[in-house]
């Protein structure tokens, strides 16, 4: 047998104690890989034989063991006394700190200790550090006006109003804690309650203010803080003017409802007091309802399939829009051409990116038989139908009514669709149908001092313009009105003047006496001279009348010369009877001035017309 | 969901938006001056500034305002100017004013064609005295107008633009810096200014009015004041009108009885026939 040792020589290998010792090395050499596992006890490491497990185990006060700092005598402490600047009762409490390292007199190096020793000065710490935590909530204030004005209730005083906000200042709005600690009572009645609770007319006084303090719930705390907050934040913002965060909460707050919240606890609670019975039935209603949901699905789904067989042949053409007239192969042909040419413009209109589905037609389509163009007609029609449903329900934005003021949108009835401005809008007002009457508008809007362009054209504006602009209208046809009415009496009375004159001229005339003559005439030019101012005719008119009255005087400066009655006198009588006349018989018939002239200058004419007043 | 269509309208909507459209001119130095700018030429007396901009803290006008051409006077080089990005302005020199036609190209999305605004170029001191040595004080004369650009049924592209929050980043983005942004934001009593986050974001007109805020809810409020006195005004003048009027309805009626129907008519001819012939 040949031994280690012949092996050994046999390939060559050193032999002897080298051999050995190589050996050791080798294992000495696998063995140092091996982590030691720390902090394990040697026995327990053995136990986890080749493979350490992924997670060692360490036991931390021996593999991490700070160094200790060894730096001089052990530091002392001492209770320091200090004031919380966050209070604002000023209660000094102590707190343990480091005793301040006090340089010790240079002087008297060895009273110091001595004197530190029993001089216990009472140094307060002024910390601010707690200052941090402090921290004051936010909370809504009023006024006594205010509250008079929007906060009363009839359940809550003031007194117990400003109560709850303390409370609530106080909890910082830690809304179980304020129900905890809420213990209100009223500063007058302490020694009323005592007589009331014996009284048997207990009911009625409950009412009175000086009843026991009701018991507040959660609910009944918040609601009325809430309802506060949203009436002092309404009041201090305009709901219209809130920013989207401010109105939100604006919006819990005053929708808060306490008895919807009572009844949610309530249910809440009853939730979960439930009995582990309770739980199990309910689970097991639960299932039942589901199985009997689904069996009534199945059963209505297996009738609607039988109804479907039994009426085939009318579900059949409702479902596919009057199949049934498309079977010859000629309508087949018009219905294809129909929907070729519909397919290719709506490719126009779109710019031919329809996508990858197909729902364009092409000529294949045509050589395939009849019920496979159906099939895949109804399928388009389908599409086009899904497709145009989709389009009708695109959500357009829908808004609040906050969000529509702010991003300025309106509604109006009917909108002509386009831009239009403000401003055009204002000018448009100010025209009216004829332009003369624009331009009295305009005169009339200039004489009330309103500017020819108006600064801020917004709506609110425009509105009130529009009423400025009816109520001018309106003024200036009453106006007009009575201008024209105006006239017309100034005309009557002058007619009238003139029948009065008439007949005293006639009477004048009549009886020859020489007194009353001239006072006849001189009322004659007296009517005339007024007419031209009082109504204003035409100038030719006018001119007219004035000459006339030129005439007049000068006739009149003649017969009151000239007492006696003579020929010439006569003729400028009749010259003032006949114009008198004029106006109100030849103005209407537009008779020219000249043929009043000639008429006043021939003799004959003037007997004529005294002849016709004598009449 | 699919994009909104841009040509679909909303019905029934109305989108308002608040530009100014204003003109500033200031005087230059005279010919020689040192501080006179170069390659003026002599006759030019003013420098002016015509510009189309929305109200401080208002949504960006370039939500539907593509582009704003100003056609200024012919002899100006180059007379019709485009601006394709804000600021929408115009800064030239002259010595005259005139009308400057402003078009206003929409985007797109909006569908509309371009609208034409004008503007006078004021050059000159203005206004009532007040105004006029403020101009003389400030030695700038401005002249701004609001105007409301009302979208009718726009499309549902447009709507939803002009009803989206983001039409204030570009203040945001404006003010990008660092702590010029707080200052920026913040207005001199500490508040944020309107426009920028937690301020006032509206469309709508500022509610309080300024030294630098030129068009406000006040003023607003004020105008329609001053237009319900003035109807007041035209009121009174009504009652008044009125009471002449029956007046002088009664008088007529009782000449009318007393001169008997003929009479009548042939006055009313005669006033209507008067009428007619003054016109």
């Amino acid at each position: 047998m040949a031994s280690g040792r012949d092996v050994r020589d046999m390939l060559g290998l050193p032999m002897g104690v080298d051999a050995q010792k190589s050996a050791v090395q080798k294992r000495a050499k696998a063995a140092a890989p091996v982590r030691r596992i720390q902090g394990v006890a040697r026995e327990v490491a053995a136990l986890y034989g080749e493979r350490p497990p992924p997670v060692a185990v360490y036991e931390e006060k021996k593999a991490y063991r700070a160094k200790r700092q060894n730096q001089g005598p052990a530091k002392k402490w001492v209770q320091q006394p200090f004031v919380n600047q966050a209070r604002v009762d000023g209660l000094i409490l102590k707190h343990w700190r480091r005793k301040p390292t006090i340089a010790p007199p240079v002087q008297d190096g060895e009273d110091a200790p001595m004197e530190e020793g029993d001089n216990v000065e009472p140094y307060i710490e002024n910390s601010g550090d707690f200052l941090k935590y402090s921290i004051q909530v936010d909370l809504p204030t009023f006024t006594d006006e205010e509250y008079d004005a929007y906060l009363r209730s009839d359940d809550w005083s003031r007194e117990e109003t400003d109560y709850l906000f303390e409370v609530v200042k106080d909890y910082s709005y830690r809304w179980a804690v304020i129900w905890d600690r809420y213990d209100y009572q009223p500063a007058n009645k302490s020694h009323l309650t005592q007589e009331t609770v014996n009284g048997d007319a207990s009911q009625a006084l409950a009412t009175l203010p000086f009843a026991p303090p009701k018991q507040r719930t959660v609910e009944d705390l918040k609601a009325r803080f809430y309802h506060i907050s949203a009436k002092l934040m309404k009041l201090r913002i305009p709901e219209m003017q809130m920013d989207a965060e401010q109105y939100t909460l604006y919006e819990t707050l005053s929708k808060f409802n306490p008895e919807l919240e009572g009844n949610r606890k309530l249910l809440a609670a009853a939730l979960m007091n439930r009995s582990m019975d309770e739980v199990k039935e309910e689970e097991f209603l639960l299932a039942e309802l589901q199985r009997i949901n689904m069996a009534a699905n199945r059963l209505d789904a297996e009738r609607e399939e039988l109804r479907a067989r039994l009426e085939h042949p009318s579900a059949n053409q409702q479902v596919s829009a009057g199949l049934a007239s498309f079977t010859s192969s000629q309508a087949l042909q018009a219905l294809f051409s129909q929907l070729f040419a519909q397919d290719r413009s709506k490719k126009r209109a779109s710019g031919g990116a329809t996508g990858p589905s197909r729902i364009s037609l092409n000529t294949n389509d045509l050589i395939q038989t009849p019920s496979s163009a159906n099939a895949q007609l109804s399928a388009a029609a389908r599409r086009q139908s899904m497709a145009t449903n989709q389009s009708a329900q695109t959500p357009v934005r829908t808004l609040s009514p906050q969000q529509e003021y702010r991003y300025n949108v309106s509604t109006h009835d009917r909108l002509t669709s386009g831009v239009t401005f403000g401003s055009d809008k204002l000018l448009k007002m100010r025209q009216a149908k004829s332009n003369v009457q624009t331009q009295k508008i305009a005169a009339a809007l200039a004489e009330l001092g309103v500017s020819e362009v108006i600064s801020l054209p917004t709506i609110k504006v425009a509105e009130v313009f529009e009423q400025l602009i009816g109520k001018v209208g309106k003024l200036l046809d009453v106006r007009k009105v009575r201008e024209k009415e105006e006239g017309e009496s100034r005309v009557l009375e002058q007619m009238k003047q003139r029948r009065s004159s008439e007949v005293q001229n006639g009477d004048a005339s009549m009886s020859n006496g020489t007194s009353v003559e001239p006072q006849a005439k001189h009322e004659v030019p007296d009517s005339q001279e007024q007419t031209p101012g009082l109504d204003g005719e035409g100038e030719a008119d006018d001119d007219d009348n004035d000459n006339d009255g030129d005439g007049d005087a000068h006739g009149d400066g003649d017969g009151e010369v000239d007492a006696d009655a003579e020929g010439e006198e006569d003729d400028e009588d009749a010259e003032g009877e006949e114009d008198s006349r004029v106006p109100s018989e030849t103005l209407s018939r537009a008779a020219s001035t000249a043929h009043k002239r000639s008429a006043s200058v021939l003799s004959q004419g003037s007997i004529q017309s005294s002849k016709r007043a004598r009449k | 969901m699919p994009a909104p269509a841009a040509n679909k309208r909303v019905k029934n909507k109305r989108v308002s938006r608040n530009i100014i459209i204003g003109s500033e001119a200031w005087a230059l130095p005279p010919v020689g001056h040192p501080d006179r700018p170069k390659g003026v030429p002599d006759d030019h007396t003013k420098r002016w500034t015509v510009y189309v901009r929305q109200p401080d803290g208002d949504p960006s006008l370039t939500t539907w305002l593509n582009k704003v051409q100003f056609k200024i006077f012919n002899t100006y080089e180059n007379p019709l100017r485009t601006c394709d990005n804000p600021p929408f302005q115009v800064t030239e020199t002259g010595w005259g004013g005139f009308t400057i036609d402003i078009r206003l190209h929409f985007q797109p999305i909006s569908g509309e064609k371009a609208q034409y605004r004008q503007h006078f170029l004021q050059l000159e001191k203005y206004g009532d005295e007040k105004l006029q040595a403020e101009q003389e004080k400030t030695g700038c004369v401005r002249s701004e107008f609001l105007e409301v650009v009302q979208f009718n049924e726009p499309t549902e592209a447009l709507y939803e633009a002009l009803t989206a929050d983001d039409q204030w980043s570009y203040l945001a983005l404006g003010a990008k810096g660092g702590k010029k942004t707080s200052s920026m934001s913040t207005g001199p009593n500490g508040r944020p200014k309107r426009g920028f986050p937690n301020g006032e974001r509206s469309a709508q007109l500022p509610e309080k009015g300024g030294d630098d805020i030129p068009f406000s809810q006040e003023q607003e409020a004020e105008l329609i004041n001053q237009l319900k006195a003035k109807m007041a005004e035209v009121d009174k003048a009504l009652a008044g009108e009125n009471k002449k009027r029956e007046e002088t309805e009664a008088k007529l009626k009782s000449l009318r009885e007393e001169l008997g129907h003929e009479a009548a008519q042939q006055a009313a001819q005669q006033a209507s026939g008067d009428r007619s012939r003054r016109r």
